[in-house]
């Protein structure tokens, strides 16, 4: 499947089948390097945040949560004492930098590969996500390849003395790797918009717009000022929800064509932007695009740094033209002055520091959590209080209040255009001729109801009643209401009642048939 | 033998693959263990139309109320700005976040431990220009919220009560405002049922029977799973 967007590398090995063309093809593992050295430093994020709780969250002398509980797999996997916690996730910290580094590479991200997904299984309320489980996977796929082999320690290590630049490096036939790694997160990838697709098929709320809307009011992530100001703009998001659920079907047979192929990632690419402005996701995007790396092929990656290599002589020249000192930090040569002609440690040294490196590192971890006292305990007046609450508020908390009939309503909007099941242009002025649309957005549950709307002048007289049966499943029901001569110029008010109780109502204006709308059209338009 | 090797473990690795989508296309076999997890993926379970906070209190013998999540030394704040308890969906841990705050802190004996939630319309949660621009009415300066009482705890954590979600206690109603199926409902329906189709498991009770208001007054009697 992905066999066409294979590297020049891979065109000229000898005719073999399709499972070893696909898989075995040799090529400079670049872009999974890009992926050793980008993930962890994401997932650092994560796992800087939580370790100041590692005790209370992964922990017997904490709270853990294990995700095998909800699956009702009790004691599936063993919770350790509070000491091994904070130091094996002191380990995971080590280990991820290293990763990036590309220290001990295999050695480090085969670490990683266990304990990362170990403590998120700990903890299915905060800690475990599909980001995690995704991040798991490549963290896996990098340990059992051979990612070291680019831009890492160990490959500056193992060529130190070779008094060469580094570009010339990129033609260094030793350093080729079967792809089959690349593969595996490429179909993973495949793997996961497919199934992601599944869920929304799956979803009908989701084809409509609906659920998108409520996820673009929900504040459980970050901050998300677009996605709360798309809301505004139905049709927008019925048509983003579409557009993805397209995209997302269709990503494994576009992306693996090469003409589609940087097509299809840049769109995945603003897709997965657009979701840090309206959902507020921040770590799930940068996963993502790690994984994207895995598409870059050895050739692609040539290409890039030719260019680069064009931008620095360029910028080099400008600066000394310019007599500029900075000249010589981007002259070519210079990096050659930093490449080291010393003879590399043997290998034993080398273990020994890093297994040095790896003890300090988690000692200091243990101690300095030690230190910070996570619960308090060791405070001069011993344990920390309780926090007292209210009383009002705990009584107010155990007195059930009944759902109200406003709260069964989301929105009630006029305007002259339904499109795709949405009121388009939210309006107040209305010209004859003209048909007013009301549309009544509800939350769920509610029950079958009946909706009436009645049609008021300005003085609160009564001009005419409809209504019709909202059924359980709806979530927006419309009236309609042909502007003719019936209704003159003027003021009226269209109130939305249920239950003989008034919900909503809205004031608009019949505007006589040469007059111009005026200002007071509703902003919330498409 | 390393290409074997090799092989073999992309062929497993795909096939975990294949066999999570599958599964989740035909929905079947998404929770029958802990590793599906890993091989499903639905990132879009849906979101409600309410939003939710919980709280975890404890009653003293005094009568006084405490909070015991977060506890007084701080919560992690995940993604946003929710305690960790806020993502207990399933209730199946807060006790023993309660239990972990009693034991790391100073505190009279306690009576008994209350999960309280409330809830309230996402409307409300539109930012206040936006809410001017969609609706003449003003937005409430106090939230409208809906309380709940979720679960009951003895000091010891022995489950008192213990309640569906709000929202699935808000669609059961929905469904008892018909009057037949409410009529059919009572004629001869046991309350539970052992669930011959969730494994062996003896804790795999399926409620069966859903809100039916009798005398008029609000009654939820349909115990959860957890």
């Amino acid at each position: 499947m992905l066999t066409q967007h294979a590297s020049e590398s891979a065109i000229e090995q000898p005719r073999t089948g399709w499972w070893t063309r696909l898989f075995f093809s040799r090529e400079v593992p670049y872009g999974l390097a890009i992926i050793r050295i980008y993930l962890p430093l994401v997932l650092l994020i994560d796992v800087l945040n939580r370790w100041r709780f590692a005790r209370e969250l992964f922990s017997t002398d904490g709270a853990p949560a294990p995700l095998a509980d909800n699956f009702r797999y009790l004691n599936w996997l063993p919770v350790p004492a509070g000491t091994v916690a904070v130091a094996g996730y002191t380990a995971l910290v080590f280990f991820l930098i290293a990763s990036s580094l590309g220290w001990w590479t295999r050695v480090s991200l085969l670490a990683a590969a266990v304990l990362y997904p170990y403590f998120t299984l700990l903890d299915c309320m905060t800690t475990i996500t599909k980001y995690t489980v995704i991040s798991s996977h490549m963290l896996l796929v990098l340990a059992l390849s051979n990612v070291g082999t680019v831009w890492s320690i160990d490959s500056r290590l193992r060529r130190r003395g070779e008094r060469r630049l580094p570009w010339s490096l990129l033609n260094d036939d030793s350093r080729l790797c079967a792809v089959w790694p690349q593969r595996l997160i490429q179909f993973l990838l495949c793997a996961i918009y497919f199934g992601a697709a599944m869920t929304k098929l799956r979803t009908s709320s989701f084809l409509s717009g609906d659920q998108l809307r409520y996820w673009m009011l929900t504040h459980v992530n970050g901050p998300h000022p677009v996605g709360e100001y798309l809301t505004q703009f139905p049709l927008v998001l019925l048509l983003c929800a579409l557009v993805t659920l397209v995209w997302e079907v269709v990503f494994p047979f576009v992306v693996s064509q090469p003409r589609t192929k940087w097509l299809t990632l840049g769109i995945g690419a603003v897709f997965h932007f657009m979701t840090v402005l309206t959902l507020g996701l921040f770590i799930f995007p940068q996963v993502m695009l790690a994984a994207y790396c895995s598409f870059l092929t050895d050739a692609e990656v040539q290409r890039i740094a030719r260019f680069a290599r064009r931008c620095r002589r360029r910028v080099a020249g400008f600066f000394h033209r310019h007599n500029l000192r900075f000249a010589t930090w981007f002259a070519p040569g210079h990096r050659i002055a930093t490449a080291s002609t010393t003879a590399p440690s043997p290998w034993s040294v080398r273990a020994g520091a890093f297994a040095m490196s790896l003890a300090i590192f988690t000692l200091a971890g243990v101690e300095l959590e030690y230190w910070m006292d996570p619960y308090g305990e060791r405070g001069p007046n011993g344990p920390f209080p309780l926090k007292e609450m209210s009383q009002e508020k705990v009584e107010q908390l155990l007195e059930p209040v009944p759902l109200r009939q406003s709260d069964k309503f989301f929105s009630f909007d006029l305007g002259a255009r339904v499109i795709g099941d949405h009121l388009v242009n939210y309006r107040r002025d209305f010209r004859p001729g003209e048909t007013l649309f009301a549309q009544v957005c509800m939350n769920q549950p509610h029950e079958d109801m009946w909706l009436e709307c009645t049609l008021a002048d300005s003085d609160g007289k009564l001009l005419n009643r409809f209504g019709q049966v909202a059924m359980r499943e709806s979530f927006r029901v419309y009236f309609s209401l042909p502007i003719d001569c019936a209704l003159p110029a003027g003021e009226y008010n269209m109130v939305l009642s249920n239950a003989g109780e008034e919900i909503m109502r809205r004031r608009f204006n019949v505007l006589a048939a040469d007059e111009k709308h005026t200002s007071s059209v509703a902003p919330a338009a498409n | 033998m390393k290409r074997w090797l090799v092989s073999s473990f992309i062929a497993v690795y795909l096939g975990a693959l294949g066999f999570g989508l599958a599964c989740h296309t035909l929905g079947s076999y998404t929770g029958s263990h802990p590793l599906m997890y890993f091989v499903v993926w639905d990132m879009f379970c849906g979101w409600a139309s309410f939003a939710t906070e919980s709280h975890i209190v404890g009653e003293g013998e005094s009568g006084k109320y405490y909070e015991l999540s977060p506890g007084p030394w701080g919560d992690v704040k995940a993604w946003g700005t929710l305690d960790r308890h806020n993502f207990d969906a399933f209730n199946n841990h807060t006790c023993s976040i309660a239990h972990n705050t009693l034991r790391h802190t100073q505190h009279e004996p306690i009576t008994r431990i209350l999960v309280l939630e409330e809830h309230w319309s996402k409307k409300y949660d539109m930012p206040d220009h936006l809410w001017r621009t969609r609706f003449d009415e003003p937005k409430p300066a106090e939230i409208p919220k809906y309380s709940y009482l979720r679960a009951e705890y003895g000091p010891n954590g022995e489950i008192i009560r213990n309640h569906v979600p709000w929202l699935s206690n808000q669609f059961s109603r929905v469904m008892a405002d018909n009057p037949r199926l409410a009529a059919d409902q009572r004629r001869g329906k046991p309350l539970f049922v052992l669930d011959a189709f969730q494994g062996t498991n003896p804790s795999n009770f399926r409620p069966v029977a859903v809100f039916i208001p009798d005398d008029g007054k609000s009654r939820a009697n349909s115990p959860s799973t957890n």
